[in-house]
């Protein structure tokens, strides 16, 4: 990615880079050639200027005769040469002489037929070349050059200054055009074979061919350019490399936070939520996105503590929801108070059901209690009664009457154990008063006994009373056959919204946390559960105490 | 000499039918009314029969003895009721004589003190013998000292006003600091006390800390 972005950076730069260069390049071009052609305007027009001079200063000039022109050897030309090629005009007219000079030099003449015969002016053709020498804005290789219909050269160059012009051929491009009557520019090899910009035309004299070129080397005219090139390069490269370093920086702050992410993600995905925490990053919007993650770490793992003590049944745990929006959130706390319904669902019923068989139970020994007092007791005193009525003596009278009197006991004591009758007329505190009796006349016990029910709107339930007299039947019972104790404490308090009972003993005490210590006491901590009560058991060496409170509804 | 006019109520026919042969024996007793509840027996009493004496019992269905007890109080004033019961339990004896019996035999007793019990009665003596007696003493204590401050509470009361903490009360008590707060909070109650100071101050006003 980093990469490709890097790419398209360097792209850019090329094509930028090429585009101005090209640009540049072009209107250096036309800049150039536009320069050259007004150079070659400029020299072509004085050329022309002098060459139409001397031909209208033809006659004041007085050009001796060609036949008095005998001294050809003096101009080093060659008279049969010049024969050839000079008309029969009778107005000056311009002649190319050059090949018809001995050594070789550009000349230029200008010949006309008079009475009394041909006259030939030659022209200086050093002004001409100190014309075409005059060099400013040429920089260091700009020459402008004359060419003539044959190609070869009628000016020095300077590149060959040594060199005779008509050794020198010149048919380039913009010579044969020149020559062919256009003029232009562009950019063409020269003689030399080296690349310039060339500006061309013909020169506008009559009777001469000859083309005129102001040139300049391409290279050295594109050195500025050359140099603009390597600087854009070289800029190119740097800034290649500040994308490679760019790219590095950028992967740094962002790609790999967000690799980092991606792992972090996969791994939560799996169901690993033991994220190490947060380092920090420098860029603002990824140290966001960093702590967000964190948030839903720490959210999730939330939600992971809370089920799992929802898995564990602890329903007291408790949730702080994220947002409105938590659903997890929100499932769990509900499927928290499902549990919770549930469970307390379960224990209303498990209540019901242990109320109902203890219930059912104490009912059975109510009517079994009820029977044996309303039916056998009134049977057993009736008997005794008949008795008494029968005719016998004094002694088997007795001992009869003893024996019912204590087969009544026996029924009462047993009708007691199953039910006493008081504990429904009279309510567990007036109850146990007789109970406390009875075991005070039948053991060595001390009991101390405190009824604080109330006397009057007692709000005691006979469930409850049946409980509570279970209870300390249990109790008193465990202390006189097991606990060794010689004294008892008890007592059973009533208050508007709960009654309490309070038992302790003096006895060797026992192990409440070992199972089996007596059904007696699961029997006690179930009838207690039933009415969803508290018990306390605190048990020594010393002694035991018990304190029970049973909630009145 | 005239007879002692005696009505039975008991629920079961054997037991009337055995004290009316008891009864028939002697001269002295004449057996008016033999009824096997309250229902039965104040219609016979509203048909103008007057016994002095009724052999009671106390459980029946229809209308219970200490039922009959109550109405016989404002109606029948000069009826006496011996309680006539197969219950030894003090609270019986008690509400018995609370309800305005003038003597409580157990359904098992002799023929001889059943007579004499008749007799005391009719002469406007109250006959209760002596385990009958102490029953109804032992129950009656309890029932004093509990419609003031129960011997804990008194206990409990006692160390406050001596400067004892919770803590150090319930040390001693071998209780649990909780249960001497509700027993604090009891005695506040019953002393109509808002605060400790003013429970200490009624204490002894009351001379409950003598």
């Amino acid at each position: 990615m980093m990469w490709l972005i890097s790419l398209i950076v360097v792209i850019v730069i090329v094509v930028i880079s090429l585009f101005f260069y090209h640009q540049f390049r072009q209107a250096l071009d036309e800049r150039m050639l536009l320069q050259l052609s007004s150079i070659m305007h400029l020299k072509s027009l004085q050329i022309e200027d002098y060459v139409q001079t001397q031909l209208k200063q033809f006659d004041q000039l007085e050009p001796p005769l060609l036949s008095a022109f005998d001294d050809y050897q003096v101009n080093n030309l060659d008279s049969v040469c010049i024969g050839e090629i000079i008309g029969a005009e009778h107005t000056p007219k311009l002649y190319d002489l050059s090949w018809c000079s001995l050594n070789k030099s550009v000349l230029l003449g200008v010949v006309k037929h008079d009475e009394q015969g041909v006259r030939l002016h030659l022209l200086n053709h050093k002004t001409i070349q100190e014309i075409l020498l005059e060099r400013t804005g040429m920089g260091e290789s700009g020459e402008t050059y004359l060419v003539g219909a044959d190609h070869t050269m009628r000016s020095l160059s300077r590149f060959f200054p040594d060199e005779h012009p008509l050794n020198l051929p010149a048919a380039t491009d913009g010579v044969l055009q020149a020559l062919s009557g256009r003029q232009g520019s562009g950019i063409i090899k020269d003689y030399r074979e080296v690349p310039v910009y060339s500006a061309f035309r013909k020169l506008n004299i009559p009777g001469i061919d000859w083309v005129i070129l102001s040139e300049i080397d391409v290279e050295e005219v594109t050195i500025p350019l050359s140099r603009m090139r390597n600087k854009l390069i070289l800029i190119s490269i740097a800034v290649c490399l500040m994308a490679i370093v760019l790219s590095l920086l950028v992967t740094n702050l962002l790609t790999r936070p967000l690799f980092r992410m991606r792992d972090l993600l996969r791994r939560m995905s799996l169901g690993k939520f033991d994220l190490v925490s947060t380092p920090y990053y420098q860029t603002v919007e990824i140290h966001e996105m960093f702590t967000a993650l964190d948030e839903l770490r720490k959210s999730i793992n939330q939600a992971i503590q809370y089920s799992s003590e929802i898995g564990n049944m602890n329903l007291s745990a408790q949730y702080q929801l994220s947002g409105q929006h938590d659903e997890l959130g929100k499932s769990l706390i509900r499927m928290k108070s499902q549990l919770a319904e549930y469970k307390r669902h379960e224990k209303t019923s498990h209540q019901v059901a242990k109320r109902s068989l203890i219930t059912g139970q104490e009912n059975e020994r109510k009517r079994l209690a009820r029977e044996m007092h309303d039916g056998l007791g009134p049977l057993l005193t009736s008997l005794k009664l008949t008795i008494q009525a029968l005719d016998l003596d004094s002694i088997q009278r007795k001992k009869v009457n003893g024996l019912i009197d204590h087969t009544i006991a026996e029924i009462r004591r047993v009708t007691y154990d199953l039910m006493p009758p008081a504990l429904l007329d009279f309510g567990v505190g007036r109850a146990m008063l007789h109970f406390v009796e009875m075991i005070r006349k039948s053991s060595e016990l001390e009991i101390r006994y405190d009824d604080s029910t109330k006397e009057s709107g007692s709000a005691i339930s006979p469930e409850m009373n049946i409980c509570l007299f279970r209870v300390c039947q249990e109790l008193l019972h465990n202390a006189i056959k097991h606990s060794g104790a010689t004294r008892v404490a008890l007592s059973i308090t009533e208050f508007d919204e709960k009654v309490s009972l309070y038992y302790s003993d003096n006895g060797r005490g026992f192990d409440t946390d070992k199972p089996g210590s007596g059904s007696g006491l699961k029997n006690i901590e179930e009838r207690i559960a039933v009415f969803d009560g508290y018990m306390h058991i605190a048990s020594s060496d010393n002694g035991t105490t018990v304190e029970i409170e049973l909630p009145i509804l | 000499m005239t007879s002692i006019n005696i009505a039975i109520v008991d629920d079961h026919q054997l037991f009337r039918d055995g004290i009316h042969s008891l009864l028939a024996a002697n001269d002295q007793y004449r057996v008016v009314i033999s009824a096997s509840n309250g229902t039965e027996f104040f219609e016979s009493l509203a048909s103008g029969v007057k016994p002095d004496i009724v052999l009671l019992d106390l459980t029946m269905p229809e209308m219970d003895g200490f039922e009959v007890m109550q109405k016989l109080k404002t109606a029948y004033p000069h009826i006496k009721t011996i309680a006539l019961s197969m219950h030894d339990d003090g609270n019986y004896i008690t509400k018995s004589v609370r309800s305005g019996a003038y003597g409580y035999l157990l359904k098992n007793t002799d023929e001889d003190e059943l007579l004499s019990a008749i007799q005391s009665v009719y002469r406007g003596r109250k006959y209760f013998n002596q385990e009958i007696t102490g029953k109804m003493i032992n129950n009656l204590s309890a029932e004093s000292e509990t419609k003031k401050l129960s011997i804990k509470e008194k206990e409990i009361l006692k160390m406050i006003s001596e400067g004892l903490i919770t803590k150090e009360i319930a040390d001693q008590l071998f209780i649990s600091t909780r249960t001497v707060e509700t027993h604090r909070v009891n005695i506040m109650k019953k002393l109509n006390a808002k605060n400790t100071a003013e429970m200490i101050k009624k204490a002894v006003l009351t001379g409950l800390l003598e």
